[in-house]
């Protein structure tokens, strides 16, 4: 009876145990399954802000008329960002490039300028940045968006753009072996008939040896610069029905894709991601061209803008935005309609790059139609680019953590994508409001109604000496060298 | 107006335009331009030597209108009526891809207005709304339900008017708001017909009635409806309809005045001026009914800011009559005449008609400009509903940059072309008005400072959405 009495109370308890482990498994199991997956398509979660921050008070990147006039914007809002250097000079305008301690942004073009051209700032100390030269060959007076860096061989290039449109096909390539002081080593006319190309946007290889021109939204200009003193051009493409006509655009690593964006004011009429195989080009192969591998369009934006291939866990994305929203600079119409009105940025999966999938949208409370009545009397709805998106960048490309994406009105603001189903806002910097304070190089120079700068420029992630740094230039406040100071969003991410 | 912003808001592709000169030089120029033409004037004008009135009335007609041009034209108005409703109802939410958007407010509210100032006033014959209550007999043109009552005026145009322009500026651009609009419109001016009789309501009720007879003023030709509904036509000079009439009520002085404050309101109420005309001033001034913290109270003061934002709307004609009739007071204290300060305030107020039509044209050209190139499109697909013509194409997402400098130039020209004409309109009432010419001279100081006035604030209003270095 004994032996039998054990026995059942081993069964029993070898039971309880399988049981109970059964269990633990069905807990393991529920524990490391996928996170959900569902594309995130509303505002990101707001920043958690730092005790001494002078937050927004409206909707999540609204600056409110109170903030605007009552006196808060002209101090400036932030959140775990902070100001530690400063270059105003004379404005900025559309774009940033770095390499080293350097930081390269372009200016207006006024006549009223001293200093026209790209200027180049030295940030060996972020406390003190300050210019050492003025690129100032005529592809440099106004790069629009084209003015990039090749870091694999110290150039740095843009195409001649005034007022988005160059003026003549311009082309200067400069090298920046000694980043404070760039040693001219090319200027010219590409040899087309005038009116053939007309310069915005543009890319450089990474490994530096070719420039992809944007003429938005009409053609693909290749310019060979193995040889920098030499540029040629490899080809002025005018794609078939207008898909694959840029805005702006990214080149992959290995140098074989464009990653276009596709502005839907050209003959496509679509607005979004075009990958394009340009490995003719990177391969030097004869009668080059580019091929379409893919397409992803969105009815929810309009003139893409910015493409930035990146990694995060080791899978493909590309960090993309919008200019404006779906109905451009009519952002009254578009609430009118239920459709968001600005352009926002969103990550887009090609791990399959035949079939890329939008993963998830940055928006902001401000791109929701829900809140449109909460902005009817903003500034912003009066016209132009109000809150609108423009370029973003990644802290690593490589294995990307975190993201800053200039929004014009609403500032820069800086997100979580580690996850890249649930993004959420980490920081958000909006540089003071200079109203009458009309520098001839701003990008905002000839606009009466300042109640806003504009952060439009490419950022730049840098962790030196314990702290993690953020270049970002804005119109009104040209140069700024920012810091993280909540250590929560600091520290955890190297 | 919110449905079709200016792409001249400092659009991504405006070039900003360096001024030649600084601004105020623009300003002193047009300043001293007014005050040339003045001198001008007073040395060359002289006294009418018939009113021009009686004038007009002996003139006979030059020529008639075909009755089947007449009846199509009529025909086709209502035709566009329709279909703006139709569109409304139907069609896309898009107000960029919707005839009726584009028909209305820009073809319609500006084009239309724009070209009566040139050809005259053609509304009168083609009015879609007359023809529709002709169609349902709801008046036999002559007699009325009920008198027409004469306090009434014309504050039935002017409210219509100003809730009109309410519409434009404070609602969301749909095409459905467009198109109730219109049904309550339509709805009101039947009523009005019925009651008071199609003569009485049209002439003092409808608003576009009223509007476009006053703009047909400036142009050469004068359309009567005879017997029979004939239609003949008279030539006569440049802005001779100014010349030929006084306005008959201080109500439509007001729908005067409120053609050009509407449209100032319309520049001024985005400005940085205005806005802080309410965060700046008033709100201190009213800071205890609100607290201390200007964050925390901000949404009450949002509801506030609205509130204020369309009473500048609605009280801005009255803010132009109370200048127009200081100068007016001042007319009469330098001229010492017997007239009464309503007689004179209705025999100068057309003069304000150039000034408000041609600030109205530079505020809103470039939004022409941009709309009708579309209307190939617009008309291929009134409904928004992917439709084309073989070999059209398209229309193009984003309208061709505009050139800055072109654009400043031309509402510069026209501002002050449209003062000096304004000038040049009251001398020849002056001489008409006063007795001497002496003492039609002397009212013209307080006109002309009027004018220079106007010039400077118009000038500096229309420059503000620009994006003009200075």
């Amino acid at each position: 009876m004994q032996t039998k009495r054990v026995g059942r109370h081993r069964v029993l308890v070898d039971l309880s145990i399988a049981c109970a482990a059964s269990m633990l498994l069905c807990v393991g199991t529920s524990t490391a399954a996928p996170k959900d997956q569902t594309p995130w398509t509303g505002p990101v979660p707001r920043a958690h802000c730092g005790p001494g921050d002078n937050t927004e008070s409206g909707l999540q990147g609204q600056t409110t008329l109170a903030e605007r006039l009552g006196g808060a914007a002209a101090r400036g809002l932030n959140c775990n960002l902070q100001l530690i250097g400063q270059f105003q000079g004379e404005g900025a305008y559309h774009a940033q490039a770095w390499t080293d301690v350097c930081s390269y942004y372009s200016t207006a073009d006024s006549p009223l300028q001293q200093h026209p051209g790209v200027a180049v700032i030295d940030v060996s100390d972020p406390t003190h940045p300050h210019a050492t030269a003025y690129l100032n060959a005529p592809a440099m007076l106004q790069t629009w968006e084209s003015l990039k860096v090749s870091e694999e061989r110290k150039l740095i290039a843009a195409v001649e753009s005034e007022g988005g449109a160059g003026v003549k096909p311009g082309f200067a390539v400069y090298d920046i072996s000694d980043c404070r002081h760039p040693v001219l080593k090319a200027a010219i006319d590409l040899p087309v008939p005038p009116g053939t190309i007309k310069g915005h946007a543009g890319a450089i290889s990474p490994d530096g040896r070719t420039y992809y021109g944007a003429y938005y939204p009409v053609s693909l200009y290749i310019i060979d610069i193995a040889d920098p003193s030499n540029p040629k051009l490899m080809l002025n493409w005018v794609p078939p029905g207008g898909i694959g006509a840029p805005h702006d655009l990214s080149i992959s690593e290995d140098n074989t894709r464009a990653y276009i964006m596709n502005p839907g004011t050209g003959a496509s009429g679509k607005n979004g991601l075009v990958v394009l195989d340009v490995s003719d080009f990177h391969f030097r192969r004869p009668n080059p061209q580019p091929r379409v591998v893919s397409t992803l369009f969105w009815p929810d934006g309009g003139i893409a803008m910015t493409s930035q291939p990146i990694r995060i866990h080791g899978k493909h994305y590309i960090l993309a935005s919008d200019e404006l929203g779906p109905m451009l600079t009519n952002h009254v119409s578009a609430c009118a309609q239920g459709l968001p009105p600005w352009g926002f940025p969103r990550l887009i999966d090609i791990e399959d790059e035949k079939n890329p999938k939008t993963v998830s949208l940055l928006k902001l409370e401000i791109d929701d139609p829900a809140n449109c009545a909460q902005l009817a009397n903003d500034p912003a709805m009066t016209g132009s680019f109000g809150y609108s998106a423009h370029y973003c960048r990644a802290d690593d490309p490589k294995n990307t953590k975190l993201v800053a994406c200039s929004r014009h009105e609403a500032g820069l603001r800086v997100f979580d994508v580690s996850d890249p189903y649930h993004p959420k806002e980490v920081a958000y910097y909006k540089p003071p409001v200079r109203s009458g304070n009309n520098l001839p190089g701003s990008g905002i120079n000839a606009v009466a109604n300042h109640t806003f700068d504009w952060s439009k420029s490419n950022s730049r992630f840098l962790k030196r000496n314990g702290v993690r740094e953020l270049w970002i230039t804005s119109a009104d406040n040209g140069f700024q060298v920012l810091k993280f100071t909540n250590r929560d969003e600091d520290d955890d991410r190297d | 107006m919110l449905a079709f912003p200016a792409a001249a808001e400092a659009h991504a592709f405006v070039q900003p335009y360096t001024l030649p000169v600084p601004f105020g030089l623009y300003l002193y120029g047009a300043a001293a331009t007014l005050l040339v033409t003045f001198f001008v004037l007073a040395y060359f004008a002289r006294p009418a030597t018939a009113p021009l009135a009686a004038a007009a009335a002996r003139s006979p007609p030059s020529g008639e209108v075909p009755a089947w041009l007449v009846d199509a034209l009529r025909a086709f108005a209502v035709g566009l009526l329709l279909l703006t409703l139709i569109a409304g109802f139907y069609g896309t939410r898009n107000p960029d891809a919707n005839i009726g958007m584009t028909l209305f407010w820009v073809i319609f509210v500006l084009g239309f207005t724009y070209a009566t100032a040139l050809v005259g006033d053609v509304f009168a014959i083609v009015n879609p709304w007359r023809t529709i209550a002709e169609w349902l007999r709801l008046s036999d043109g002559t007699r009325a339900r009920v008198a027409y009552p004469g306090w009434l005026g014309y504050w039935p145009a002017l409210v219509l008017y100003v809730a009109l322009i309410w519409i434009e500026l404070f609602a969301l651009p749909r095409p459905s708001t467009l198109a109730i609009a219109l049904l309550v419109y339509s709805g009101v001016t039947f009523a009005g017909v019925w009651l008071f009789g199609a003569t009485a309501w049209f002439r003092h009720g409808e608003i576009f009635s009223v509007l476009l007879r006053l703009v047909g003023l400036l142009a050469p030709l004068d359309y009567r409806v005879a017997a029979g509904g004939i239609v003949t036509v008279r030539r006569r000079a440049w802005f001779g309809g100014v010349l030929e009439g006084n306005a008959d009520r201080m109500s439509l002085v007001l729908f005067v005045l409120f053609m050009l404050s509407s449209t100032t309101f319309d520049g001024m109420h985005e400005t940085l001026v205005w806005m802080n005309v309410f965060w700046k001033y008033l709100v201190h001034a009213f800071q205890p009914l609100w607290g201390t913290d200007l964050i925390a109270s901000q949404r009450i003061l949002e509801r506030w800011y609205v509130a204020f934002q369309r009473a500048g709307l609605m009280l801005s004609p009255f803010l132009y009559f109370a200048v127009y009739m200081i100068v007016i007071a001042c007319v009469k204290a330098v001229t010492r005449t017997a007239m009464t300060l309503r007689e004179l305030a209705l025999a100068f107020a057309f003069t304000v008609l150039p000034i408000a039509i041609v600030y109205n044209m530079a505020h809103y050209w470039t939004l022409l400009l941009l709309q009708i190139p579309k209307l190939p499109y617009l008309v291929a697909d009134p409904f928004g509903a992917g439709w084309t013509l073989p070999g059209l194409g398209s229309p193009p997402a984003e309208p061709p940059p505009l050139d800055m400098a072109p654009i400043w130039n031309t509402e510069v020209m026209l501002i002050v072309g449209g003062h000096l004409i304004g000038v040049y309109l009251a001398h020849r009432v002056a001489l008409r008005v006063f007795d001497s010419r002496r003492a039609a001279l002397a009212s013209q100081v307080p006109m002309l400072v009027l004018m220079m006035t106007y010039t400077v604030l118009g000038l500096w209003v229309i420059s503000q959405p620009l994006a003009l270095e200075r």
